[in-house]
């Protein structure tokens, strides 16, 4: 299992540095750059030189991404040692470097909030919608799984109906509609509930665990019903036909013959079986929900980091672009590989290694 | 009938089962927000036999004349929607939820597909022992004794316990599958078309360890199966199903050496012989058409749209299902005036 991990890690390394390298030349290639204006205004051509100089931007695209991965000083120790290498020219000549490289875990600086590391930005707001995106897959799975179990249990009968309406219903209203719904009544009309805010401000406990007060929960019910209801409802749609197919195969009549009780033979023999397209969806759910749902943070006026995902395009922040999309990556395939081992548990044929 | 079937104990003994008027009908439903009842598959419609203690009665008929159905609804996996079925004395068909469990221990299937009737993700030793918790029987040491025993009187290793079933072949799984029926240490055992699945030369191996196991604890089988040799091999009495009825059902040399019904005779024509000579002379009687639908089955006789031999009666009248010789039963007009036989050389010397 641990060399399954460690092999899977080692693999997962290129295929990250791969798509870190297509954002990080596609973002460059769209008109316009992080320094064309300063709110309206047009930057003076010598300010604006002088930023792309501190950010590298005049450096060959190649020695831009060696920089970005490895750090400033090793581009620069490689040019001292073998200085025939095109571009190298340039890079002698900057006095100083801001990138440390992703290898020492420097996500690098932004190009928008000057002085402010990525690492700092991504450290506060990151942890945030973790929070979310977990409690509300937690919420998906609590409702959509039951939901989809006694859909299929009393399959074409009044509960099935209504569940599939439900959750049809779940998947078409949006969240930018059920979050302010959500607001006006239970914060403007009630008055149980703030509107807007997270409860608890970083830092966290062990990086990402919040104080679990009220303080904490009233802050957190109504992102997380607004996030979950959509999960939950192809969470029970999926269930449902998985567990369908499931309960009319062989070894379903065989446990009824056995003289099991009904829960057991669902519970035990069905369920289990029926869960691994649940689990298949859950890893890139998983991974786009922790990584900030943009609109529900807009609504709730969430510090998440779903604001700078689509902050970073809009103002070309190319490095704050290029280390989200990278953290990105990483939890994709971080989702993806305890998906894997999760079928290994779920279907001992399913062998990892 | 019951007086009829009296007469049966008492040359073969006691019954250990006994169908009565089995019907099996699933609902087909319509209607676009109120679901209305629009008709029904017959898939069984009224059956009537016993098995007896410590036999195996063999089912045949083609595919989708109700055996598997007849088999499930007799052990209750299908809640039959009419007719009874005891066993010994019980009508389980009275019986729900816990005292029907309770039954089960005495009652087994074992299942045409190896590869899907046992559960893919639990070991082999949780399959076959998972009946002896439930029903009370033995749990921890006790329990794993008990299956390792198993194992071993179906022919496997007993420390395949910690196996999962995707690592055995589908011999091997099916003497898995015969483990499990045999936990509970049952008297009776369904077996749906238990070989079918398997290669030719485990499908012997299969067949020898049931007969051995049926002497060793004394089983009562109903053995469903289309393999019309298997069943000559295996069983003691055969009953032959057409559409949802059985149309014949005798024992076993009887009924393949004189066989009544005109379609017991088309089936048995198609069994290959293995002597050259007389399969040279062998004559098929290849059935015209297909089998009707059991949603609407025709009138009379069901087999009367495919039946060389149908007459005007065939059409106005369903047969009765009668003794026309000791212990042999049939549902055909035609017996009593000896217009029943097709004119065909059946190749059995």
């Amino acid at each position: 299992m641990l060399s399954y991990i460690i092999r899977r890690t080692l693999v997962s390394i290129p295929v990250i540095l791969l798509m870190a390298f297509v954002v990080f030349y596609l973002i460059r290639q769209v008109p316009a750059g992080p320094f064309d204006f300063v709110g309206d205004r047009a930057l003076p051509p010598a300010i604006r030189e002088n930023l792309e100089k501190r950010y590298h931007l005049d450096w060959p695209l190649m020695w831009q991404f060696t920089s970005y991965v490895v750090g400033d000083d090793v581009a620069l120790g490689v040019c001292n040692v073998a200085g025939f290498i095109p571009g190298c020219d340039i890079i002698k000549e900057t006095p100083e470097g801001v990138s440390r490289g992703l290898i020492r875990g420097d996500l690098g600086e932004s190009m928008k909030q000057r002085g402010r590391s990525i690492n700092t930005i991504v450290g506060n707001s990151f942890p945030v919608s973790l929070q979310l995106g977990i409690l509300s897959i937690i919420l998906g799975l609590l409702i959509g799984i039951p939901a989809g179990v006694l859909a299929a249990l009393r399959q074409n009968s009044w509960v099935d109906y209504l569940a599939s309406f439900v959750a049809v219903l779940g998947l078409s209203i949006p969240s930018m509609v059920i979050g302010p719904v959500l607001i006006v009544v239970f914060a403007v009309k009630l008055g149980w509930l703030p509107a807007a805010q997270w409860g608890a401000p970083p830092p966290y406990t062990l990086g990402i665990i919040p104080p679990l007060t009220w303080d904490f929960f009233k802050h957190t019910i109504m992102p997380v019903i607004a996030l979950g209801t959509g999960l939950s409802a192809s969470i029970a749609r999926l269930t449902r036909a998985s567990l369908l197919q499931v309960i009319r195969e062989d070894y379903i009549r065989t446990a009824r013959a056995k003289g099991l009780k009904e829960r057991v033979v669902i519970v035990r023999h069905a369920l289990k079986n029926s869960l691994i397209p649940v689990v298949t969806i859950l890893g890139p759910m998983v991974a786009g929900v922790v990584t900030g749902t943009f609109v529900i943070e807009l609504i709730f006026a969430i510090p998440g980091m779903g604001k700078y995902f689509i902050d970073s395009i809009t103002n070309r922040d190319y490095t704050l672009i290029t280390s989200v999309s990278v953290i990105y990556g990483v939890l994709l395939v971080a989702a993806n590989m305890l998906v894997d081992i999760t079928y290994g548990w779920l279907d001992p044929r399913i062998r990892l290694d | 009938m019951t007086d009829v079937v009296q007469t049966e104990h008492n040359a073969l003994g006691e019954p250990l089962v006994s169908v009565r008027n089995l019907e099996m009908h699933f609902p087909i439903n319509d209607g676009l927000l109120i679901q209305r009842q629009v008709g029904a598959v017959k898939a069984v419609d009224g059956l009537t036999f016993d098995i007896m203690k410590g036999e195996t009665l063999g089912l045949v008929g083609e595919s989708g004349c109700g055996k598997s159905t007849t088999g499930r609804a007799i052990l209750q996996l299908h809640h039959p929607t009419g007719g009874e079925v005891f066993f010994q004395g019980t009508d389980l068909t009275k019986l729900h939820g816990g005292n029907l469990r309770k039954m089960r221990r005495h009652m087994q299937m074992i299942f045409q597909d190896p590869y899907a009737s046992l559960n893919p993700r639990m070991l082999v030793g949780d399959i076959v022992g998972e009946p002896l918790e439930v029903h009370g029987i033995a749990s921890g040491n006790e329990k794993r004794e008990r299956v390792q025993e198993l194992l071993k009187v179906v022919g496997l290793n007993p420390y395949f316990v910690n196996r999962y079933p995707h690592e055995f072949s589908g011999g091997q799984r099916q003497r898995i599958g015969l483990a499990r029926a045999l936990t509970t240490n049952p008297d009776f055992i369904v077996a749906d078309e238990p070989i079918s699945a398997l290669d030719v030369s485990i499908q012997a191996q299969v067949i020898n360890l049931m007969e051995d196991l049926q002497q060793q604890f004394d089983l009562t089988y109903l053995f469903i199966a289309h393999d019309l040799s298997v069943v000559r091999h295996i069983s003691d009495r055969v009953a032959v199903m057409y559409l949802g009825k059985i149309v014949e059902l005798a024992d076993r040399l009887d009924l393949y050496d004189d066989p009544l019904h005109p379609y017991t005779q088309a089936l048995l024509s198609a069994i290959p012989i293995a002597d050259p000579k007389l399969e040279a002379t062998r004559e098929r009687v290849i059935l015209k058409g297909d089998v009707p639908s059991p949603v609407n089955p025709p009138s009379g006789c069901n087999f009367r749209t495919r039946c060389p031999l149908a007459i005007e009666i065939c059409k106005e009248e369903e047969p009765v299902f009668y003794e026309a010789k000791p212990n042999h039963w049939v549902a055909c007009h035609l017996v009593e005036s000896g217009r029943n036989k097709l004119d065909i050389n059946l190749g059995i010397s």
